[in-house]
């Protein structure tokens, strides 16, 4: 089919092509990881604690004498992609450029009650729909539930990531590193050890790891066995990563770069989720100025990720999903900052997404504003939206609703249909 | 059921004077092995098999010598506590699932007297128990009022739970007739009663094997030959001798210091001037003392300095610590000291001029020191500390007050409020006025005004007054006395230095350390809630009683070290072949045993101790597992400010680098080896490349065969801590690896499919340290029968196994 047409025309109605829960794509296995069939999740998070109201639900204020503003800017330098669109944006950093650019690919859900103002407790709420400790990250989660034995399943670049054990998580750095560990028999162009006699050493290692592993009987030492046993079945396989990494210098900014290397390692097969990280976001002080410099960096990361995205034609295969801790206070401290906030902000794109739509609102005192869960509209007779109604909803869209893992890291409330 | 009616008060006193000494206290060696199975004579005996005999189940009696940590006392047959009685009769039953949803500091019954508060917060259940008392103590038409609520006869907002001819009912009546009795009862909690059962049936690594353990965990060396005669000869009082001696050592410190780092991630600061620039000028005018010499030739001595002082400075929390350890100070002077350890560089750059060095350019010189105008009160008043747990004008040091419960008091004050909360609530000073708010704020805002003289840069700024709209400073219920306003923070840090809390919160940092996993949670609804139960009950009695043993001890942090290397915590290995693998015991035994990677930084002093080389591309080069440009991040390290959580199970990276590592060392280390007279050999002092096993016939040597199988036995133990006689099925294994990868080697040079030269990264041409040529005599350089390359594959077998990765 003449695939950029179709993007083409989808941009033009605001309908992404590729909206649509994204469970049929899965068969639940590496095998289909390694052929490329299977759908990636990115999960990004703004470090610190994100100023939705300078971003994607803008407040300005009505006049210069506006006594306690939520923000300085004027409502009306609040930019909107057209008349039709709900979708708006602040007039900060490089949103712009951003939101015109990417608007039709935007699901944005405003008005979302983590309950807390505390760093870590809202980035654990928002990332694996619990607001105790307990559950996993949604990404390690769906990478237990998908294809465990991938070695480099869950790749983590800071954020909530925590696994409970359900699926091991890999930091990867400097990538002139990863070229070297992925042929680790090579010293330079010639093997360290002969063929044959490193087929022998492999033979008694893995044997005596057998074994080991069958003697051992603390359960804490087994599974741990069992581990190492997994992440050395991919040894050979991070030489395919190491073939699909990209230029660095292609990217400006770190976000991006972690974009471009979860995105090899989702082509190379042998990746399910990551996550992705860009900090700056708690501005107590000076608000403006460094609100929007975090704002300029997150912006352009995820526009260099998206076109790294496009790139590789993987734009009906990759799942974004952007968040922070909380959000920030309708009013400026006295050192000109913004202090912590309940009442948040996130957005997805790509994969399975319908764009050009916000769920959600906020009051101009930003307190959420309930909704009808079925109509998705604002009613005061409605709930607000808290992120266990959202990971429901992406659960779901994954299809690990059904797995055994959901019944053991329930959610506490109800699905929310965002991508229905 | 005997009961022991009993003061607590004068059970607390009584404790307090019979711990005088070490010699009245019992150690966890009440579970373990007995020194008679050292067996002495043989250089190779002592230590221990997994397996065999020489490891020996939980529970057998100690036959040895080692003095009791806690006097030990026969407890009243079948006692139960009022405590216990409470937890597991009233609290984890009835009061938890039934009453708490409502009756907490949130709750719909927030404004009863009955509250209770989470379990996360350390101390919990005492204070709910308390609260239950209390409440017991009220009664309304001559029955209590606990018992009429929940059956409704007193109107209740919860309705009936339960009716009198209920089991429930029943219980409630018996802990309301204990707490009514006006004694409590009181067993002796401080035994060590039902950790037994957690470990009946788990093997525990023998005398020797704990020591290697220890020493390769604590000071990244394998035991010494002294070490290890002292634990053949005396058993488990010779593993106190020879941990007396890493204790005391520069390696063990490097490790405490890590430790420390992954706490306070002061090393942030480390590199060009990151710590100095933290300081405030006008109040630290010489800070940059070292940099402005103008006239001072940029040369080595220049730069030493520059690093020095930097370095210095961004470790001096770090240093205080171990300044304390090493001059067995009580831990607790880490906070409460009115000094803080400084070295000539620190000195100079708070401008103390009253400390006599015996060397003023000695980096390593650490001696008490006071800056002119601060109340030190140990790390807490280091910048370093101030700046990496920072404050803001609006904060007003919160953050500062909440790690310092964190780290001091084992209190997660967020987890107080770990429930939803509504902070866009629009009481006035909500901190104050709304419950959601205050729950935690009353506890750290007293804190945080203790913090109050301490500004945004770490600086002491003496303030007047602390703001009126925050609780007044102060610790707990107790408000800060006007005369020790200057000195608040050192006023705080006594009273943790006398509260339990901070013994258990040591405690349970130094166990994260040492066995690489947190305490179990508090266990929740599940499968097998009673052996999770189990678990965690003989888990906190460990802590309690190895908490009580560090109080008593004066609170000398290797006391405490020690108490857990011999805990089965860290002994742990495995299970008695003929348990029975149910569901439920596995669930008890979910918890132990150490089954993580090394950290980067052990794996790589577990490389030096074991091979006697560095694994890094060049002399000159940082070590590559310590370099964030190279594996320390990859393989789970943390840099103390981006990254700062550690990685510690597998994943296929860490599997690449453990390859990598294992490859290039062998080919590096090898040939290296050999190059050295046989007494200085860290891997072959038993063999040389010219030693073949087979003649040209093909017909076995025997006297060659018998010094490979010693070489590898010596190698196994080295590398993987398991002593192997020379026929047994293992060290065979091992030999007929040796010999496959020999012959299969020997077939390819025969060949000429392989050169019968080493390649010249793994010539033993250099000297590994110092870079320097070593004479062409002594260089190895030439394998043209492929001996050499035979024991480098060995060695990277070796090198790669989880007995060589792992703790």
């Amino acid at each position: 089919m003449y695939r950029r047409d179709i993007l083409k025309l989808a941009g033009l109605t605001g309908v992404s092509l590729s909206a649509g829960p994204l469970s049929h794509l899965f068969n639940g296995s590496a095998k289909a990881y390694a052929e490329g069939d299977q759908p990636l999740f990115l999960s990004v998070h703004a470090g610190g604690g994100w100023d939705p109201t300078s971003f994607c639900d803008p407040k300005g204020r009505s006049s210069e004498n506006q006594p306690d503003p939520v923000n300085h800017f004027m409502i009306d330098e609040i930019r909107t992609p057209s008349v039709s669109s709900p979708i708006r944006w602040a007039p900060m950093g490089r949103n712009e450029e951003f939101f015109q650019a990417h608007y039709d690919k935007l699901l944005i859900v405003n008005g979302v009650d983590t309950s807390t103002n505390n760093h870590s407790t809202g980035t654990r709420y928002l990332n694996s729909g619990q607001l105790e400790e307990g559950h996993p990250s949604f990404a390690a989660m769906l990478t237990a539930a998908v294809a465990p034995e991938l070695p480099l399943g869950y790749i983590t670049n800071g954020g909530y990531d925590i696994t409970r054990g359900v699926v091991p998580r890999t930091r990867l750095g400097s990538l002139g590193v990863i070229s070297k560990i992925a042929e680790p028999d090579l010293d330079g162009d010639r093997l360290f050890h002969p063929e044959s006699v490193q087929g022998r050493m492999d033979e008694f290692s893995n044997r005596r790891l057998n074994q080991l592993r069958q003697r051992k009987r603390l359960p804490k030492i087994v599974k741990s066995l069992d581990n190492l046993q997994a992440a050395r079945s991919g040894q050979n396989e991070l030489k395919r990563l190491n073939e699909n990494l990209p230029d660095l210098d292609l990217f400006s900014t770190s976000l991006g770069q972690q974009g471009a290397i979860a995105l090899a390692g989702y082509r190379s097969g042998l990746t399910v989720a990551a996550n992705l990280s860009v900090g700056g976001f708690d501005t107590h002080g000076n608000h403006d100025v460094n609100q929007a410099a975090a704002l300029d960096r997150l912006s352009t990361g995820l526009m260099e990720l998206w076109a790294e995205v496009e790139r590789h034609g993987l734009e009906d295969r990759v799942l974004i999903m952007v968040n922070s801790d909380f959000g920030r206070t309708p009013r400026y401290n006295e050192g000109n900052g913004k202090d912590h906030w309940s009442i948040t902000s996130l957005f997805f794109m790509g994969a399975g997404v319908q764009g050009n739509r916000v769920i959600g609102a906020t009051d101009e005192g930003v307190h959420a504003l309930p909704i009808n869960f079925e109509t998705l509209t604002l009613d005061p007779e409605g709930a607000k939206i808290k992120p266990s109604n959202i990971h429901a909803a992406l659960r779901q869209q994954f299809g690990i609703d059904q797995h055994p893992l959901n019944a053991h890291y329930p959610l506490q409330d109800s699905l929310i249909p965002l991508f229905t | 059921m005997m009961k022991q009616k009993i003061n607590l008060s004068v059970i607390t006193l009584c404790l307090v004077i019979s711990w005088g000494c070490d010699s009245a206290q019992r150690s966890m060696i009440e579970l373990d092995e007995g020194a008679g199975d050292a067996t002495a004579g043989d250089a190779t005996a002592g230590e221990g098999r997994e397996g065999s005999g020489e490891v020996i189940e939980a529970g057998v009696e100690n036959a040895g010598d080692t003095p009791p940590l806690i006097p030990e006392t026969d407890p009243p047959e079948d006692c139960v506590s009022d405590l216990d009685f409470f937890e597991e009769r009233v609290w984890r039953p009835i009061l938890k699932p039934m009453c708490l949803d409502c009756h907490n500091p949130q709750g719909a019954a927030q404004t009863t007297d009955m509250v209770y508060v989470s379990e996360e917060q350390q101390g919990a259940l005492e204070a709910n128990y308390a609260v239950f008392a209390d409440i017991s103590a009220l009664d309304r038409d001559g029955a209590p009022i606990v018992l009429q609520k929940p059956t409704n006869q007193i109107t209740h907002g919860g309705g009936a739970l339960f009716g009198e001819e209920d089991e429930e009912y029943e219980v409630l009546r018996e802990m309301v007739e204990r707490a009514r009795a006006g004694e409590s009862v009181v067993c002796d909690d401080l035994s060590s009663e039902g950790e037994d059962e957690v470990f009946e049936g788990v093997l525990l690594l023998g005398a020797q094997q704990t020591l290697r353990r220890a020493t390769l965990s604590l000071a990244g060396r394998l035991p010494v030959a002294d070490e290890i005669a002292a634990v053949e000869d005396h058993g488990w009082s010779g593993v106190e001798l020879a941990l007396n001696n890493v204790l005391g050592s520069e390696a063990f410190y490097k490790r405490l210091r890590e430790i420390w780092n992954d706490i306070l991630l002061t090393d942030k600061y480390l590199g060009r001037s990151n710590a100095i620039d933290l300081l405030n000028n006008d109040r630290y005018p010489n800070a940059r003392w070292h940099l402005d010499q103008e006239e001072q030739p940029r040369n080595e001595a220049y730069w030493a300095a520059v690093d020095y002082a930097n370095t210095s400075l961004a470790r001096e929390a770090l240093e205080h610590i171990i300044y304390v350890v090493q001059h067995r100070r009580p831990f607790h002077e880490i906070i409460t000291s009115d000094y803080i350890a400084m070295n000539p560089f620190t000195a100079r750059i708070y401008g103390v001029q009253d400390i006599d060095w015996d060397d003023p350019l000695d980096p390593k010189e650490y001696r008490e020191g006071r800056a002119p105008g601060v109340p030190h009160a140990g790390i807490l008043t280091s910048p370093m500390f101030l700046n990496r747990f920072p404050t803001t004008e609006t904060n007003r040091n919160r953050h500062r007050a909440r790690i310092f419960f964190k780290l001091f008091l084992g209190l997660d004050v967020f987890k107080l409020a770990e429930r939803p909360i509504d902070p866009t609530s629009t009481a006035h000073n909500p901190t104050m006025n709304d419950p959601q708010c205050s729950i935690c704020h009353t506890v750290i805002d007293p804190v945080a005004g203790a913090f109050q003289h301490w500004d945004e840069q770490g600086s002491f700024s003496f303030r007047e007054a602390w703001y009126g709209d925050m609780r007044a400073p102060g610790f707990m219920e107790e408000e800060l006395p006007f005369e020790k306003r200057t000195a608040s923070l050192r006023w705080l840090t006594l009273q943790v230095a006398d509260d339990p809390r901070f013994d258990r919160s040591i405690a349970r940092l130094m166990y994260e350390a040492l066995i690489g996993d947190g305490l179990l949670a508090p266990p929740g609804e599940g499968d097998y809630l009673e052996s999770r139960e189990r678990a965690f009950n003989a888990q906190q009695r460990y802590i309690d009683r190895v908490a009580e043993g560090f109080r008593a001890n004066r609170h000398d942090l290797t006391w405490l070290i020690k108490s857990l290397v011999r805990s089965p915590y860290f002994r742990a290995t495995d299970l008695e072949p003929e348990m029975d693998l149910n569901p439920e015991l596995l669930a008890q035994w979910s918890h132990l045993g150490l089954d993580k990677p090394l950290i980067p930084e052990q794996l790589n002093r577990k490389l030096l101790a074991t091979t006697g080389a560095r694994w890094r591309p060049n002399h000159t080069s940082q070590d590559y597992l310590l370099d964030e440009g190279q594996y320390k991040l990859l393989y789970g390290g943390i840099d103390s400010d981006d990254v700062v959580d550690r990685i510690r199970e597998p994943n296929g990276i860490f599997s690449n680098i453990q390859r990598r590592m294992a490859n290039e060392m062998s080919c590096k280390v090898t040939a290296y080896d050999f190059t050295k007279d046989p007494e200085e050999r860290f891997l072959f002092p038993w063999v040389e490349t010219t030693y073949e096993p087979l003649d040209s016939n093909g017909f076995v040597i025997p006297q060659v065969e018998e010094l490979i199988r010693t070489n590898l036995r010596h190698l196994a133990w080295t590398m993987w801590g398991e002593r192997f006689e020379l026929d047994s099925p293992e060290l065979d294994e091992l030999y007929a690896l040796w010999l496959d990868i020999w012959t299969l080697g020997l077939e390819e040079v025969e060949a000429d499919t392989v050169s019968g030269s080493l390649h010249w990264s793994c010539r033993g041409a250099w000297n590994l340290t110092t870079g320097q040529s070593l004479p062409s005599e002594q260089q190895v350089s030439g394998d043209g029968r492929f001996v050499i390359r035979a024991w480098a594959g060995l060695i990277s077998v070796l090198l790669n196994d989880p007995a060589f990765l792992y703790e």
